[in-house]
């Protein structure tokens, strides 16, 4: 799945399909973050990981809060190879995850030091050492046409969109930015479509029913309506009062040209 | 059903709509209609087996939909009081999607 790049208020979501899944989630962050970013990963009950991340390396752990902080990680810049942090990156990881299977994603622009292209661990070499796997962020052209057709979306619509939920109609991985609630209310609307065969039923960009952009208004005195639409495989849901869904539609004929 | 009434009246009114159908979710049959040209009956009746579908019939939790696609869009609003019943706008691509909900809305509000 293409990851948007776009920061709602509070930062993304990332969701797992279960607890414990979540590390290949973190890796693929962590791997598609090329710009230099201090990314913070916050999970429940108050725990949070601060990262410096770029090229897809993790160049140090800033500050962690409500998680074990091992010893000599945090505030070190992290070496290549180095088989210990590796190691103890993995345990921080699993403790900020805990039982969850999603975590809240900032990312903020880092203009300072890290420029080293080559120090740090990169999302590859810790996936290996910690025998998982991830889809890297070497997407086909496609996806990348996809992706940015998603980003020119969501940026033209940031003002007016309650809250998104990016997933696909056959998997419970997804993202999504907005109040919890909201994103909760989504997901768990857009599970019920995929359980009963609904995600990708009329709404899908295939030929045969290109239907690419759906609007539902659900309850005669929803204040909100929710938003479907979808490109090359991936489903967008967006939370949106009704005022603006002129906006919205025209933001995505932009978006998507015919 | 005043609503029958009305439907050219609507259709006139949004001048990006071309197909203005009312229907019966719950039989799959259109019960009236105003087109701009020529319009087979398998066409209206597809468009009747759509919106059922996508609203959910008569009791289904969806009471307004929108569906965009390059070629068209289309606009399915169930009926205040006959959840069985539905309008159906079949639009140019282009159309200004809030006006057409909003004449939509006031065209079924008036009939009721």
């Amino acid at each position: 799945m293409a990851s948007s790049g776009i920061a709602g208020v509070g930062g993304r979501m990332i969701r797992a399909g279960g607890p414990g899944a979540l590390l290949p989630r973190i890796l693929s962050e962590i791997d598609e973050t090329l710009l230099p970013r201090q990314v913070t990963l916050a999970a429940g009950n108050d725990r949070s990981v601060v990262l410096s991340v770029t090229n897809g390396r993790v160049l140090r752990v800033n500050a962690v809060d409500g998680v074990a902080d091992p010893e000599g990680l945090t505030g070190e810049t992290l070496e290549p190879g180095d088989a210990q942090a590796m190691a103890s990156l993995k345990a921080l990881f699993e403790d900020l995850a805990g039982d969850e299977d999603q975590v809240l994603v900032r990312q903020e622009t880092v203009i300072d030091d890290l420029d080293a292209a080559q120090a740090g661990l990169s999302a590859e070499s810790l996936a290996k050492a910690w025998e998982t796997s991830f889809v890297p962020a070497d997407l086909s052209e496609g996806e990348e046409l996809a992706g940015a057709a998603i980003d020119t979306f969501l940026q033209a619509t940031q003002d007016v969109v309650t809250a998104w939920l990016m997933t696909g109609p056959e998997t419970s991985e997804s993202e999504g930015a907005g109040p919890a609630d909201a994103v909760d209310e989504l997901t768990a609307f857009a599970e019920a479509r995929r359980e009963t065969g609904e995600a990708s039923k009329h709404i899908t960009d295939a030929k045969d029913e290109p239907w690419s952009f759906l609007v539902l208004r659900r309850g005669a005195e929803a204040a909100d309506v929710t938003v479907i639409v979808a490109v090359d495989g991936i489903l967008l849901y967006l939370s949106v009062g009704q005022e603006h869904l002129g906006k919205v539609a025209d933001a995505w004929r932009t978006a998507v040209p015919a | 059903m005043a609503i029958l009434q009305h439907l050219e009246e609507l259709r006139l009114g949004l001048p990006a709509v071309e197909i203005v159908a009312y229907m019966d979710l719950r039989s799959g049959t259109v019960l009236g209609k105003s087109v701009a040209g020529d319009e087979p009956q398998e066409r209206l009746d597809a468009l009747c087996a759509l919106a059922g579908d996508v609203l959910g019939g008569d009791a289904g939790e969806t009471d307004e939909a929108v569906m965009m696609r390059s070629t068209e869009a289309l606009v399915l609003r169930r009926a205040p009081g006959a959840p069985a019943e539905a309008l159906c706008l079949v639009c140019a691509p282009d159309v200004d999607i809030s006006q057409v909900m909003e004449g939509a809305r006031r065209a079924l509000d008036a009939a009721a």
